[in-house]
């Protein structure tokens, strides 16, 4: 039977050209509260403090074999990581990839592996990053 | 209101059961009256900003009731390291923010507030008790209102244990639909000026979390954004069970950007 090892996500920084595309404050309300909201989040990300990555989920599996055998085929869009990295990212990542493990599940039902989504929602929790991302947010903004 | 001081304007007061009727529901419709007439409090206009209000319970004489809150909307915020988890206040809700237990802690936390939309409360002073003596069920009322509070945070704790961050903010816009919307043929429209900021220190999240959240409930056509700033809580009604199954809907991804 296999067993579930751990999931997480590899953070990949987008380009930049995506951000401008993706609306760093797209869905946020026009409301006076949230326009100077947003005002704000414009301003941080300006001075590079913001960083628009794609989450790629997986999970490690220990087969029958003993060998561990790494799904993943399930993204999240529209992650922002603060620069610096910090807690707050792991947190945020944490957070955005609870909304797909269901997915997740389904993915690893398509491919013999039957983990409930509770299991994968309560596994231990592993964040990388890319070597480009860890590049440009290990450190202050640049 | 002068900081240290639990006395409002006397120049500006207000017949407090004429503003908060349901206070004196309680009471026989010749009762009610003359409640109405004596029960009269000055008021405190509060600006929207950081709100000092008295905090030492020896400046308070005793019998003072509290700050009833007439209209307007605050947030008292509890801090432990650097992240404050909200409380929102408005109409109908008794403040008595000099009953703070955090100087006898044995872990210290801080306490600020904040006007998040400019205010109105009516200091029920000694004097205010003494007039509405002759009505025990009015006291009764305003017990109530603590309790009310006290269900409200228990409410929002709960929340902040759901896994997913589209479900807690969901569930939390719903019960904020309950008190401060207005009914619509097409849902709750809610008038509250919610940051994401905000809704993720009221759920326990991080604020792109909730931008996150935000748009994948509008994705799924759970909540819509007025121009005007309203959230709109989509009819019908969400099931709790399916909430927490799946209050984002079905979906893969979200955005259009690629690498």
């Amino acid at each position: 039977m296999p067993e579930l090892l751990r999931v997480g996500a590899v953070a990949r920084a987008l380009d930049r050209s995506a951000e401008r595309d993706h609306g760093l404050t797209e869905p946020v309300g026009q409301s006076p509260a949230e326009r100077e909201e947003a005002d704000q989040i414009v301003a941080e990300y300006e001075r590079g403090e913001w960083r628009l990555v794609r989450l790629e989920l997986f999970a490690d599996v220990l087969d029958e074999q003993g060998r561990v055998q790494r799904y993943d085929s399930v993204h999240v869009d529209g992650v922002w990581f603060r620069v610096p990295h910090g807690p707050q990212n792991v947190q945020h990542a944490r957070e955005a990839a609870d909304t797909a493990f269901d997915e997740l599940r389904e993915h690893l039902g398509g491919e013999g592996v039957g983990i409930p989504t509770a299991q994968l929602e309560t596994a231990q929790f592993v964040l990388e990053l890319d070597e480009r991302l860890a590049r440009e947010i290990d450190g202050p903004p640049r | 209101m002068p900081p240290g001081s639990a006395v409002g304007d006397a120049r500006r007061s207000v017949r407090v059961f004429e503003r908060d009727p349901d206070l004196v529901s309680g009471l026989g419709q010749h009762d009610a009256e003359e409640a109405r007439i004596r029960g009269v409090a000055a008021i405190a206009r509060l600006d929207k900003g950081p709100w000092d209000p008295p905090t030492r319970e020896a400046d308070q004489p005793p019998g003072h009731l509290g700050l009833l809150v007439l209209d307007g909307l605050l947030s008292r915020n509890t801090t432990i390291d650097a992240t404050p988890s909200p409380e929102l206040l408005g109409a109908g809700d008794l403040l008595r923010p000099w009953q703070d237990n955090s100087e006898f802690a044995s872990l210290q936390w801080k306490t600020h507030w904040e006007v998040l939309e400019p205010a109105t409360v009516a200091v029920l002073d000694a004097r205010f008790a003494r007039a509405i003596s002759p009505w025990p069920p009015v006291f009764g009322a305003l017990l109530g209102r603590t309790a009310d509070r006290q269900h409200w945070t228990s409410l929002q704790a709960a929340i902040s244990q759901l896994r997913r961050v589209d479900a807690r903010v969901l569930i939390l816009l719903w019960h904020l639909g309950d008190r401060w919307g207005r009914a619509h043929p097409d849902g709750v429209h809610l008038s509250l000026p919610l940051t994401h900021a905000l809704l993720g220190r009221l759920v326990g999240a991080q604020r792109p979390s909730v931008t996150l959240a935000v748009s994948q409930l509008a994705e799924a056509r759970r909540v819509r954004r007025e121009p005007g700033g309203d959230w709109v809580l989509l009819r019908p009604v969400p099931e709790l069970a399916e909430l927490l199954a799946r209050p984002g809907g079905r979906r893969r991804d979200h955005g259009s950007a690629d690498a």
